[in-house]
């Protein structure tokens, strides 16, 4: 057990252990159990509840299936540059990742977005449409703000998202039917399409209107501003990467690397938990922070509720892959969208110099349109959009295929926004984070961190109660 | 890389990895070891051109954002690929592998490679390694050329 642990410090560089100067003094151990809280998964959600708790003094454990931490965000090299494969994009309107930035030193990076050189939309037929970037800028504006134009109807209070009812009555709208309302032209219906197929990480006729809005109405309901909180900032300072091991070293918590977890148990004392290596861990609770598609491979004894289990198999199917291509030549600082069924669904330019050329981000939203690991196939719909560029290198990673995450990021389904609250709920002993669990920006970062806060306040409030009265 | 620079590399290597499969020092001992059969490996390099191994370099960039070559390197998301030919699946001690690879017997062949790298998830079901797979067969070659000639460069 402590080899493991000590392996997964030596792969993660950083291992977080208890230290004399945390905040609080350990609680005392009222149980003889191996810990107070398990916490299964590494991303922003684990980390930051086992931050919550382990401050408190609680005894935590961090058991991560992947060989690093970070979840759905993943900060790697490409062609010797940084790049983030997974989720990347933060901003002060997000409230809970900027605070844990403040706390923790970490600064903004732009990526180019600005200033624009060309701009290319594909519409959904494949035909290409090169126009002027501020022609794309004012037919993506005006589209994105007809799509919007109730949010601050529906949303007076984005954390409070169903404080207007109506917007429970919309549940049954999707995002396809609402872009059918707006009348728009060519330009306007491709890039918003583009960029809904992209959020939803599905055909717009599954994705949910109101669940987009609402995120909208997150950014003060205003155009700018939401664009700026999607596309333009990353964290500097080594990355998601560098912030997630930042939050997990001052929790605490003991990590444990490459441990797939198959079953979960709990009676009314205890959670007992075991691994596919047959290791058996025991608390008074677990917080389970997997993406919502990997909860068919845990166990549960007794099963989750009847709720959670439809939402588990129904809400969400972001099938979205993320992609990096280097170009030799220099082609500046492009944006394209690619309208559905075209599988590149944004190219954005990330890097551009003579020296290096050109490096692009692709996100798909639809990576089973393409074989992305197919040189070939890819090299082909790049030259469709690019048709004068020699690719040099292609590196993508395939959050739909990885069997840690079976999704991209937490989208839901044309109705299912409405039950969200219900994979947040906690039964007995277990307790449920991750970005789908959140009132906010569900769809980031900030809301894996807002529900990890969540979650460690629920946690150590039952705790509280458990464990420092009997003492 | 030159085919001249190649050819010097490949003997180079060749000494060292015959070398290694005899002794291994570890302090004042000298322990005997199992020999890691690379023949397979040492075949596919020999066999190699400079064009499949320029393309073989290529399609290692998608493998390269999980995977580095440096031995003791932490690697970002995968074990490194130093001394891959012959090597045990998934027996890096450093390494915090899950147990669909941790207990396996078998070794790294080409022919397990090649297999493996079709279809992760098929042929180790459970492994958590997130790639769906490199289908078409010459660009499998091509990669496992590359890798055979980075192997043996040792």
């Amino acid at each position: 057990m402590a080899a493991a642990a000590v392996s997964a410090g030596a792969a993660l560089q950083s291992c977080a252990r208890p230290s004399g100067d945390d905040e609080a003094a350990a609680k005392p151990k009222a149980h003889d159990l191996d810990f107070d809280v398990v916490v299964i998964g590494g991303g922003f959600a684990g980390v930051t509840a086992a931050r919550e708790l382990g401050v408190g003094g609680y005894r935590v454990l961090l058991l991560e299936a992947r060989p690093r931490l970070g979840g759905r965000t993943f900060t790697g090299k490409f062609q010797g540059k940084k790049v983030e494969y997974g989720g990347s994009c933060v901003h002060w309107v997000q409230p809970h990742v900027f605070a844990e930035m403040q706390r923790y030193g970490k600064n903004f990076e732009e990526v180019p977005l600005v200033d624009l050189e060309a701009t290319n939309v594909m519409i959904a037929s494949g035909e290409i449409r090169r126009i002027e970037p501020s022609e794309f800028i004012r037919e993506y504006d005006h589209a994105m703000e007809a799509f919007c134009a109730r949010s601050k109807e529906l949303f007076p209070r984005p954390y409070s998202p169903f404080f207007n009812p109506e917007v429970l009555e919309l549940d049954n709208v999707s995002a396809a039917e609402h872009i059918a309302t707006l009348g728009l032209n060519e330009i306007q219906e491709a890039t918003l399409n583009a960029e809904l197929t992209l959020y939803g990480g599905a055909q717009t006729a599954e994705y949910s209107y109101t669940s987009f809005v609402k995120l909208f109405a997150l950014a003060a309901w205003d155009y700018y501003t939401f664009t700026d909180s999607e596309k333009h900032y990353k964290i500097s300072d080594g990355g998601t990467l560098g912030l997630c091991k930042a939050i997990l070293d001052h929790s605490g918590a003991e990590v444990r690397l490459g441990k797939v977890v198959s079953n979960i148990s709990q009676d009314q004392g205890a959670v007992r938990i075991e691994t596919t290596d047959g290791q058996v861990v025991t608390a008074k609770t677990a917080v389970i922070t997997v993406p919502t598609k990997v909860y068919d491979s845990i166990e549960f004894s007794p099963v989750l509720s009847s709720e959670k289990q439809a939402f588990i198999s129904n809400a969400e199917m972001c099938d979205a892959a993320c992609m990096f291509v280097q170009f030799k030549q220099n082609i500046g600082n492009t944006f394209s969208f690619c309208d559905d069924p075209n599988p590149f669904s944004a190219i954005q330019t990330e890097y551009f110099d003579d020296s290096i050329g050109t490096i692009v981000k692709v996100t798909l939203g639809r990576q089973s349109l393409i074989d992305i690991n197919d040189h070939d196939a890819v090299t082909t719909e790049m030259n469709r959009i690019f048709p004068y560029v020699d690719i040099v290198a292609i590196s993508s990673y395939n959050w739909a295929t990885d069997p840690f995450s079976r999704q991209g990021w937490p989208s839901y389904r044309v109705g299912w926004f409405s039950k969200y609250k219900d994979m947040a709920k906690a039964e007995g002993r277990l307790y449920f984070a991750g970005g789908a669990t959140a009132d906010g920006w569900h769809e980031y970062i900030d809301g894996a961190v807002e529900s990890g806060i969540r979650v460690g306040r629920e946690v150590r409030e039952a705790l509280t109660q458990e464990l420092v009265g009997k003492s | 890389m030159t085919g001249r620079t190649y050819i010097w590399l490949l003997r180079i290597s060749m000494l060292l990895v015959t070398a290694c499969t005899v002794t291994a020092c570890s302090d004042d001992r000298t322990t005997k070891v199992e020999a890691i059969d690379v023949r397979d490996w040492k075949a596919v390099a020999e066999s190699a051109t400079e064009s499949a191994v320029a393309k073989g370099e290529r399609l290692f960039q998608m493998c390269s954002s999980c995977h580095g070559f440096e031995k003791g390197e932490l690697s970002p998301a995968g074990p490194s690929l130093y001394g891959i030919a012959g090597r045990k699946v998934g027996s890096l001690d450093s390494y915090p592998y899950t147990q669909a690879l941790a207990s396996q017997t078998v070794n790294w062949t080409v022919k397990q490679f090649d297999d493996f790298i079709a279809s992760p998830q098929d042929v180790f079901p459970g492994t958590g390694m997130a790639y769906s797979g490199l289908k078409n067969s010459e660009d499998r070659d091509a990669l496992i050329i590359f890798l055979a000639t980075k192997a043996l460069e040792r």
